[in-house]
Formats: structure tokens, C-alpha cells, sequence
């Protein structure tokens, strides 16, 4: 039997994962934690998670025919918005190995298909429970208070919902296979007709949302909301979440014909939805090979942080262009250690475009926002809490904008350290000058903000001035974290170790940083010194950490193997 | 055998294969050479039923690859340039996936363990494929193609990343699996191995075939009498050579 092979291939790799990621200390020890950290979010002790509301007295009220529909509705809405905008990738997930392994044997591209559409409609059902597992016991006491409220069918409502789900699902899986087969084609008709589909996703989202923003904003009352679910533009935009409804209501009333109806509607959807596919059937391969393969190479990607990864792929299709100031950098002649700085500031500028688009500007606003504070200025203890305020947005900036970079950053490193080893500097002098170079985009925005506070605000520039110095040291410090615990859990592909160095990550930025932070509130709250001058021990402090921080990544660093 | 007629493979706005025709007839090798970008690996991908031709057709043993799939896959075997491999396989497992595959898992413990010990993979069979070095991966997808018997083999630059011990396996095998009648298409840069190892050659620049034959027939076609492939390959592909009428056969 042909399918016998796809079992073998799905159970075996299965198998052998598990067994890889429990056989190596390293993979072990960050699955264990991941485990752990996760089981901690289901099942953290009550006290931890808010009052629960039917302990802390709050009592089920009973809830009008209209408004369980309402909350019926737009439950299967936002399910049905999520499964929409799926549906425009490219379908099947398939890799490398498929093309080259799976393709050229006989076996049957419509068992293929199956398969996975099989496993994409497991994946498509566990995603609410999902939802409602990493809520826990307070998504479920709210299931509770609603399905209480609703007195008498409550059980059969649940049931029929839940049935309304796997088909609601099974309609969306074979319609996105349908579809995405369609429009992901590597031929002209494809990207007219994927144009179509896009531009019809995109107004039914944007009538949607117009279509509430109108409504609400002349009445913001639960009889509105009421009124706009029933609505038959957002009823036909969310045609499945309609069908659910009415299976749903249908069986709150025992209206057998209104739940027949929803069934009816998907059964239609996924005879459309299979049909279409079926129909591109002789076409999957083809678009896995050219489309599929490079859109889950993006994903993966996107996974690993690898911004410059993303930004090649960019280049690849010819979608990037060299601008003027990266040319302008180009042209510099640097030796030595220099030069890796001078080639950060080009890739960075080539890669890492996003960054400095999104978190520059957010960097100014935040630091710069504080000088606005308050009318009377002269006011000693707004002055100084406009202050205080400045060093927390300049240090939440670091935060944000350096830890982008180096992660990014970083993750580029890992994949050219074949080509950077060989280079005529010693590993911990490389390790710094890659960690300082990664603060490059903070200490050019930070070097911006402080002239623009000092002409708002000239009574502020101790803050200005102490804010940018700290700005410099701590954006070193959390690079230089990044870096350690990148070297030190080099797998990007292995997912319990990504999550695991995300956590350490911020665990380190925390307990690495504090010394520095520390010293830099002692002295601002204790003792009047100016706050350029309290910045400098701090400043310090945080340039000292990460020079030790360098030596210990410097050693992992020069007996880190790519291979292994 | 194998035979490509007028196949053509557009993607978007760009042709990579243009009407391109060739045959392969039971117990010969043939190298298909050309620059970079000259459409070889599209080729063979058209070939293996990975990528739907955009016109024209290719059968294998009789079976169309893109109507009859299944029956033309049957014959066929695929050594792609840089194979990609189910990484959380082990050797053993991904040899058997295979026989699976071909249906031909009745045979395959005995061929398995004679391809096993030709590559040097016996000591390696209960290790992950993700642990495997590059060559060694080479080497594993080459014993993947010859698992199931096929009799119209694909190689896409076989002899890239392989010591060349398992080099010179690999060229009596593919001289063996000749001599016992299958149909080879190597697509390679290496001229020597070509022009040691092909009983044919194909060149092909921008999609288009410039010329079939021996190297003696090219050798002649190309006023370079005496001369290696090498110096006719780059007589054909440079700029001004006049193609001659290649008979679509």
C-alpha cells in the first residue's frame, strides 16, 4: 500500500526527534526547561492568576438569545478571520528533502496531498485549545460563567459547537488547499489571480473594520454590537462563522433545520475547497519546488530571528536595492579591527533596514517625549521626574533596539563564522568589536535625541547627557549578553533551545545589567550629583561587564564548530 | 529509456528550457554540459516530474511523467546536485523509506547491504542522516537512486563533495548500471569525467540545446578535430557560434 511509506517517514522522524532531543545533555536540559516554564503558565497556582471570578462571589447572569449569538458569532469570527488570511501561502509545508527525496517516486501526489491535508487539519483543530490552554483555568471558568448563563441546552450548545469546529476546520483546510494551490502557481494567470484573491482578502478586512468603526463610533452600546454581527455584510464575509452559528443557535433552540443548514453550508465549502485542489493537483509539486520551498525556508527565517537571512532571500528575488548612505559607507578604506565594524555598518544598513526604520523613530519619540512633560518646568521635582523618565525610556530603547540587532546580528555571525575565523584577530578582540558594532543603531539614535532634548528643554541636559552615556554602556552590556548566550546555544534549529536562550537572554540582560543600573540609582536618589556625572561609574561598571563577558564568549567562541 | 520532446519550462516571464529534445537509449551515458544558468538542473527536475513542464513532453520507458506518473517514476532515480535528506531518518531508515516508495522492499535487505558496504556507509547505518558529513550524504543519496533498480538514471554533478575513492565507485557504478542496460543522464561542469564517461554529450546555453553528439561528431562540428571537450565545449558556448540545424529526435 502506498501509503505505508508517509506513515513510515512521519512516525519515524517523529520517533527519532524524541529520541535525539532526550539523548543529548544540552537538548535535554533546555527541552526539560522549556517543559517546565510552560507547565509553569498552565498550572501556576491560583493566587498567581487574578481573582477567579466565581470563587471571589461574581455571580453567572443570565444572558439574552441575541447576545449568546453575538459571543457565539464573533467567536467563530476571529477563527474564521485567522483561517482566512491563511489561506493566501503556499500549502503542503513541504521541505528540501520532499523535493528531492519524496517527488521522484511513484508514490501518488494525491496520497501526498491527503496526508497533508490530514496533518494540517490536526495542526488547524488544536489551535483554539491552544488558546484556551495558555488561558487555563481562567478561559475555562469563563466557559463556565457563559455556558451557566445560558440556562437549559448549555451541554448541547458545547457539543454542537465543538462538531461545528472540526467542520469549520475540514472547510477551511480544503478550501486553502484549493485556493493556495490556485493562486501559487509559477505561471502569469497564478499572480493575477493571486492579486484577486489579495485585494478581496484585504477589502473584506477593511470593510469589516469600517463597517464597526462606523457603527460603534455613533453608538458604542452591546445592542450595537448586537446589531452589527447580524449584519449581512460581516455575516457573509464571515460565511463560516456563520454556519457555525447556526449549528450552534440551532441547537439552543432545537431548530434542527438551522443546524442542518450549517452543516450543509460546509459540507459545500469543502467539496468546493477539494474539488479546486484536486483540480492543481498536477501543479503542487511544481510550486513546492519554486514557491513552496522558498516560502518555509522564509519561515524558518522568521522563526530564527534571521533578519539578514530574510533580507538576502530579498535580495534574491531582486527586491533590494544598495542605497546612497550604504554606497557612501562602502567607500571607506578602514584596516584592521575596524573593518568589522565597517562591515556591520553595511550589513546592517543592507539587513537590518526594519530596525532602524521601526525602532529608531520609536526610540526618539520615547526619549524625546518626556521633555514635554508638564507646564511649569521650573518645577524642581517635575524637572527631575521628567528626567528619570528620560533614563527609563533610553534604557527601554537599549532594550528593545540593541537586543534586535544582536539577535539578528548574531545569528548571521553563527552562519559566517567559517568565513571570520580565519580573520587576523584574536577571538575575544573579534568577540568585542561584534558586540560593540551591534550597538551602533541605539548609539546613533541616542546621540540624535540628546541635542533635540537640550533645545526643548535646556534645564535638562544632565538628564540628557547621563540618559546617552548609560544608553551607550547598558546597549553594550545586553549585545554582549546576547552574545554569550547565543554562542553558548548555538542551534537555532532545534526549538526547545531557541526558547531556551530567549529566556536566558533576558534572564542575563537582568542579572549582568543590575550592577551597573544599580549604581546609577543609588546615586541619582541619594546624593545631588549631576546625572552626566552619576552615569559615568555606571557607564563604567556596564563597559567592565562586558569586557569579561567578551573574554568568556571570546573562549566559546574560538572552540565554537558550525558542524557539530 | 528516456526521451524529451520539444519541453519547454517558463517561469513567469523567463524560459529556462526551450524546446529542448533529446533521447537516451538503454546502455548509454549521456552528459548534459552548459554554463551556469544554461537550464541543466531544470532540466532533470522536468525530468524526474518535480517541476510540470510548461509544454512538450518527457517519457520514460513509454510512461509520460506528467499523464502516467506513477509507471514513468517507477524506472527512475533522481541524485539531485546538493541533496537535501530527511535529516531525522537514520541511513537504514531512509534506504527502506525509499524501497518503500518503489514498492520494492522485498529486495531490498540484500541490496542494501551491498550498497552499504560499496559506499562505506555499513558502519554509519544506525546513525541520523542530520549527523551525516556532506559527502557521506552524497554518497547515501547515490545508494538511495540504485535501491530499487531503476533503468533511466539521473545524476545532477554526481562527483561534487565525494572523496575520490567513492568517485571512482561511483564511475564504475554508473559504467556497470550501463552495461546492464540502463539510460544515464549526468549533468556535470567536470569535461574530463564527461569525456571519459558519456557515450554522448548534449550542450545546451539559455534553455537551448547547440549541440548533440560524440565527442568525434562535435569535434567536427566545431572545426576542433584532435582537440578535448573541453576546447569544443567553449568553441560552441562562446559568443558568435553559429548553432548548426540539430536534428529533434
Amino acid at each position: 500500500m502506498a501509503i505505508k511509506p508517509l506513515i513510515f517517514l512521519t512516525t519515524r522522524s517523529l520517533k527519532n526527534g524524541i529520541v535525539r532531543a532526550v539523548t543529548s545533555g544540552k537538548r535535554l536540559f533546555t527541552l526539560l526547561f522549556a517543559l517546565a516554564y510552560y507547565a509553569f503558565l498552565v498550572l501556576r497556582p491560583t493566587g498567581m492568576r487574578g481573582r477567579d471570578p466565581i470563587t471571589s462571589g461574581a455571580t453567572s447572569v443570565a444572558m439574552a438569545p441575541d447576545v449568546i449569538q453575538c459571543v457565539i458569532f464573533s467567536f467563530f469570527a476571529l477563527l474564521t478571520f485567522l483561517l482566512m488570511v491563511s489561506i493566501l501561502t503556499p500549502r503542503g509545508g513541504f521541505r528540501q528533502a520532499d523535493i528531492d527525496v519524496l517527488f521522484p517516486t511513484p508514490v501518488s501526489p494525491r496520497l501526498v496531498m491527503f496526508m497533508r491535508m490530514f496533518r494540517e487539519y490536526l495542526v488547524t483543530l488544536v489551535t483554539p485549545l491552544f488558546l484556551a490552554l495558555f488561558g487555563g483555568r481562567s478561559s475555562h471558568m469563563a466557559l463556565q460563567r457563559f455556558f451557566a448563563g445560558m440556562k437549559g441546552n448549555a451541554q448541547v450548545v458545547e457539543r454542537v459547537s465543538a462538531v461545528a469546529w472540526l467542520l469549520m476546520a475540514f472547510a477551511w483546510v480544503c478550501l486553502g488547499y484549493g485556493i493556495g494551490f490556485y493562486i501559487n502557481r509559477s505561471d502569469l494567470r497564478a499572480d493575477r489571480n493571486k492579486k484577486v484573491i489579495d485585494i478581496t482578502v484585504f477589502i473584506a478586512v477593511l470593510s469589516t473594520i469600517a463597517y464597526f468603526a462606523f457603527r460603534l463610533k455613533s453608538d458604542l452600546s452591546v445592542a450595537t454590537l448586537v446589531s452589527c454581527t447580524e449584519a449581512p455584510l460581516i455575516r457573509s464575509v464571515f460565511f463560516s462563522a456563520s454556519a457555525a452559528t447556526w449549528m450552534a443557535v440551532g441547537a439552543m433552540k432545537q431548530d434542527w433545520l438551522l443546524v442542518s443548514s450549517g452543516i450543509a453550508v460546509f459540507a459545500g465549502v469543502s467539496i468546493l475547497g477539494l474539488r479546486m485542489a484536486l483540480s492543481q493537483l498536477p501543479y503542487m509539486y511544481d510550486q513546492a519546488s519554486v514557491k513552496g520551498f522558498g516560502a518555509g525556508e522564509l519561515r524558518v527565517m522568521r522563526r530564527n530571528n534571521d533578519l539578514y537571512g530574510m533580507t538576502a532571500q530579498q535580495a534574491r528575488d531582486g527586491k533590494l536595492k544598495i542605497g546612497r548612505f550604504s554606497r557612501w559607507i562602502s567607500s571607506f578604506r578602514l584596516t584592521g579591527a575596524s573593518a568589522l565594524i565597517w562591515k556591520e555598518i553595511l550589513l546592517q544598513t543592507r539587513g537590518a533596514r526594519f530596525l532602524y526604520y521601526f525602532y529608531g523613530p520609536l526610540q526618539l519619540f520615547m526619549t524625546i517625549s518626556p521633555a514635554f512633560m508638564g507646564r511649569d518646568f521650573e518645577s524642581l521635582n517635575i524637572l527631575r521626574t521628567a528626567g528619570i523618565m528620560i533614563i527609563v525610556m533610553q534604557a527601554m530603547s537599549v532594550l528593545m533596539l540593541t537586543m534586535n540587532s544582536a539577535i539578528s546580528g548574531f545569528t548571521e555571525l553563527l552562519k559566517r563564522v567559517d568565513f571570520q575565523k580565519p580573520l587576523p584577530f584574536r577571538p575575544s578582540s573579534t568577540v568585542f568589536w561584534e558586540i560593540a558594532s551591534k550597538c551602533i543603531p541605539n548609539i546613533f539614535f541616542s546621540l540624535i535625541a540628546l541635542p533635540i532634548i537640550v533645545l526643548i528643554r535646556p534645564t535638562l541636559w544632565g538628564f540628557a547627557l547621563g540618559s546617552t552615556i548609560f544608553a551607550i554602556g547598558l546597549s553594550l552590556l545586553v549585545s554582549g549578553t546576547v552574545f554569550l548566550v547565543t554562542i553558548a546555544f548555538p542551534d537555532a534549529g532545534d526549538a526547545s533551545q531557541r526558547g531556551f536562550r530567549g529566556i536566558l537572554i533576558m534572564l542575563g540582560m537582568v542579572i549582568l545589567a543590575s550592577p551597573g543600573a544599580s549604581v546609577f540609582a543609588v546615586l541619582l536618589a541619594l546624593t545631588k550629583v549631576n546625572p552626566a556625572i552619576a552615569a559615568l561609574p555606571a557607564f563604567a561598571l556596564c563597559v567592565g561587564v562586558t569586557l569579561v563577558v567578551s573574554l568568556v564568549a571570546g573562549r566559546l567562541y574560538d572552540s565554537y564548530n558550525p558542524s557539530e | 529509456m528516456l526521451q524529451v520532446t520539444r519541453l519547454v519550462k517558463q517561469y513567469k516571464q523567463f524560459r529556462a528550457i526551450d524546446d529542448l529534445s533529446f533521447t537516451i537509449h538503454p546502455g548509454e551515458i549521456v552528459g548534459l554540459i552548459g554554463p551556469n544558468g544554461a537550464g541543466k538542473t531544470t532540466t532533470l527536475r522536468c525530468i524526474a516530474g518535480i517541476l510540470r513542464p510548461t509544454a512538450g513532453s518527457v517519457t520514460i520507458n513509454g510512461h509520460d511523467v506528467v499523464s502516467d506518473q506513477a509507471k514513468a517514476k517507477s524506472g527512475l532515480a533522481f541524485v539531485p546536485e546538493v541533496p537535501s535528506l530527511y535529516e531525522l531518518l537514520t541511513v537504514d531508515e531512509h534506504l527502506r523509506f525509499v524501497a518503500m516508495c518503489f514498492n520494492t522492499i522485498d529486495r531490498y535487505e540484500a541490496l542494501r547491504d551491498e550498497l552499504l558496504e560499496r559506499y562505506d556507509l555499513k558502519e554509519k547505518k544506525d546513525m541520523l542522516v542530520a549527523t551525516l558529513s556532506k559527502g557521506m550524504r552524497q554518497k547515501l543519496s547515490v545508494a538511495c537512486a540504485l535501491i530499487h533498480n531503476a533503468n533511466v538514471l539521473l545524476f545532477d554533478e554526481p562527483m561534487i563533495g565525494i572523496d575520490p575513492a567513492g568517485a571512482r565507485e561511483l564511475k564504475d557504478e554508473l559504467l556497470r548500471e550501463r552495461n546492464d542496460g540502463a539510460a544515464i543522464l549526468i549533468s556535470t561542469h567536470l569535461l574530463d569525467t564527461a569525456e571519459k564517461l558519456c557515450d554522448r554529450v548534449i550542450i545546451v546555453a539559455r534553455g537551448h540545446k547547440v549541440a548533440e553528439g560524440t565527442l568525434e561528431q562535435l569535434q567536427h562540428m566545431s572545426s576542433r578535430e584532435g582537440q578535448s571537450l573541453e576546447d569544443v565545449f567553449l568553441a560552441i558556448t562562446e559568443d558568435g557560434y553559429q548553432t548548426p540545424n540539430l536534428p529533434n529526435n
